[in-house]
């Protein structure tokens, strides 16, 4: 570890500081609404499902845990699509989605969304302990008081996202052709 | 101290040699290190701008996703380039995000995010903005150290500094092969001239070298000294010529002094000859005229007397002109006037007994007349006045004889006897009369060239008489 005149704790306050201004710590929720957003950037999607000219769509789906935290969000474009937020408690209820946020209060319907999902290219997001591992794709987790992300490579392959490996590099990466290999 | 000027064109030609050389040298590599400093500091810049876009690309992700780590470790791949000191990631905020440090010593991020590059106290400062779809989300910083540009540089400086020390012992070595080229035939020319202006000897030559301006300045320097040659032999041919023609000159001056001495002493002779035969002849006429008067004594015919009278009167006349001539310097020429004088007082002197109341007043200009002119001149004065002494003054009558001589034109001379006595007898002409006194005016006229003109009646008579003169 080489000495930084900076400590490393600073470096980590700093750190916490980017979504939001130094002054205001970002919530969880904000931080993770940044993501979501941010994901978009680092996965490509089938060209059919994504044409110049498609919205792209992120969905929450169950209870919403973010509030206004996609406020700053709103009118921004993502690699040149405009965004759409939606939000709805039932899966038939939303439109086609690039991006959904698939609430905790939805985790004993998983195997249905799952269903329902199955082959399409949406790019799964939860925060539910066992999500990437009972097939979803990312799964929020905290370490060290950060948020962090697993992803599930598996899935992502089958729904034909391609992720970035930059994206890769920063997740937790669950294999499921790996662990059936261990 | 001794300036440049003055040092000799051989050391002058080595300082100039070796001076131009070593400034060229030195120049070219100035521009060349100039060259090599801006490109190696732009090839710097572009390694180190593509190193930092580089990391900012890498770096999206941990940005956007917040992991400092991440960020961290992307910067860590700076170790291969030795260059870069540190390195900083900020966030969107221009908050520190992720910090990368080479060395130990401290080291304290900028603050502020100035996009670009700056040269700072001989390090670069680069920063460049992250980007993810078009938003930026950050930059990226990096601090290069330019040692090893500036070791490049100081390497350079030493090959520089040993080339120019090189390159002025070749030019030192080669120049003075060429300075040879262009001092020795100048150093040559410059003893030759000194002999030349030493000694005076314009048979030397200087040797030609080549056929440059050089070459042209000695052929130059020949030429001159074989046209002062040819001068000079020139001068000698043409003193030698003066020379003889001076001394031609002064033995054909002795020959004429010879000669005019000779001439002169001929002359004198002549003179004395001249005047001798002058004498003579006087003496004779005056011996001719004492037999006569010896002759006259002895005859009792009057008639035959005065012939003898008017003879001895004519030689006299002649005689007389003699004695002028050789009394004369002039042993050509004889006063006229003078002359005349003496004539017409000899004349009243020989009538003396007829004549004793007559007055003979002579007028004449100075005049010279030669013996040619003077003898009939003479002779016709001796006729006209003794016949105005003996035929115009009957009976012992008184009376005037004028006898006048004067120029009348330039080549003319006009002679009046004049008297105021009883005139000619009428009807007479001169030209035709008996008298022998007349026809011997007549005939002295012509012998003159002369015209005569008579006027005569009661009052006396008038012989006009004008003649040319040569004198």
């Amino acid at each position: 570890m080489r000495a930084f005149k900076w400590s490393v704790g600073t470096l980590f306050l700093c750190a916490l500081c980017t979504v939001s201004t130094p002054a205001q710590q970002p919530s969880e929720h904000q931080v993770k609404a940044a993501f979501l957003f941010n994901f978009a950037n680092f996965v490509q999607w089938p060209p059919d499902a994504l044409t110049d000219t498609t919205t792209l769509t992120i969905g929450i789906l169950g209870d919403d845990p973010f509030g206004n935290a996609f406020k700053p969000f709103e009118r921004r474009k993502i690699k040149g699509h405009p965004l759409r937020i939606v939000h709805s408690t039932r899966l038939q209820e939303l439109p086609t989605c690039h991006v959904l946020f698939i609430s905790n209060s939805e985790e004993k319907h998983l195997e249905k969304i799952f269903q329902h999902l199955r082959d399409r290219p949406v790019l799964t997001v939860s925060e539910s302990a066992k999500f990437a591992r009972s097939g979803g794709m990312i799964n929020f987790v905290l370490q060290d008081k950060k948020v962090r992300f697993e992803i599930n490579l598996q899935q992502t392959r089958e729904a034909k996202l391609k992720l970035s490996s930059k994206l890769l590099k920063l997740a937790i990466v669950i294999d499921d052709a790996e662990e059936d290999q261990d | 101290m001794i300036r440049f000027r003055d040092i000799s064109i051989k050391r002058k030609l080595t300082a100039i040699i070796m001076f131009s050389s070593s400034i060229a040298l030195l120049l070219s590599c100035a521009a060349l290190a100039t060259y090599d400093w801006i490109s190696s500091e732009q090839a710097l810049v572009r390694r180190i701008g593509t190193m930092a876009e580089i990391i900012g690309f890498n770096s999206t992700a941990a940005l956007a996703f917040d992991n400092a780590q991440d960020a961290s470790e992307t910067l860590s791949a700076l170790r291969v380039e030795p260059h870069v000191m540190a390195a900083c990631i900020y966030d969107n905020a221009n908050n520190i995000f992720a910090i990368y440090q080479r060395e130990t010593q401290p080291f304290t991020p900028p603050q502020t995010v100035t996009d670009g590059n700056q040269f700072i106290d001989n390090y670069l400062h680069l920063y460049r903005a992250i980007e993810l779809d078009g938003q930026r989300i950050g930059s990226v910083y990096l601090l290069a150290d330019l040692g090893e540009m500036q070791e490049r540089l100081r390497r350079y400086a030493g090959i520089v500094a040993l080339a120019v020390m090189i390159a002025s012992l070749a030019a030192f070595l080669v120049g003075s092969r060429l300075r040879d080229q262009i001092s020795t035939p100048l150093l040559d020319l410059a003893s030759k001239m000194r002999i030349v202006s030493s000694e005076k000897d314009y048979g030397v030559r200087a040797e030609k070298y080549s056929k440059d301006e050089l070459g042209d300045l000695i052929d130059g320097f020949n030429a001159m000294l074989a046209q002062i040659q040819d001068r000079d032999a020139d001068i000698r041919y043409a003193r030698d010529e003066l020379e003889n023609k001076a001394g031609e000159l002064q033995v054909e001056l002795a020959e004429r002094r010879r000669i005019e001495a000779q001439i002169s002493a001929s002359l004198g002779e002549k003179e004395v000859l001249l005047k001798e035969i002058h004498h003579r002849v006087k003496n004779n006429l005056q011996v001719i005229s004492s037999l006569l008067d010896l002759q006259a004594n002895n005859i009792a015919d009057a008639r035959t007397v005065e012939m003898f009278r008017d003879s001895q009167n004519r030689v006299t006349s002649m005689g007389l002109i003699h004695e002028r001539l050789y009394q004369a310097s002039d042993l050509a020429r004889i006063d006229f006037s003078e002359y005349i004088e003496e004539l017409s007082k000899n004349l009243f002197y020989s009538y003396s007994g007829d004549a004793e109341n007559i007055e003979i007043s002579t007028a004449a200009d100075e005049i010279f007349l030669d013996v040619d002119t003077s003898i009939p001149c003479g002779l016709i004065i001796n006729e006209l006045v003794s016949n105005s002494l003996k035929y115009a003054f009957p009976n012992g009558k008184g009376g005037h004889i004028n006898i006048e001589l004067q120029k009348d034109a330039d080549t003319q001379l006009l002679l009046v006897v004049r008297d105021d006595g009883v005139g000619l007898p009428e009807g007479m002409d001169f030209r035709t009369t008996k008298s022998l006194g007349l026809k011997l005016v007549s005939t002295l006229v012509r012998q003159l060239k002369g015209k005569l003109q008579l006027s005569s009646g009661g009052s006396g008579a008038e012989f006009k008489i004008s003649f040319p003169t040569n004198a």
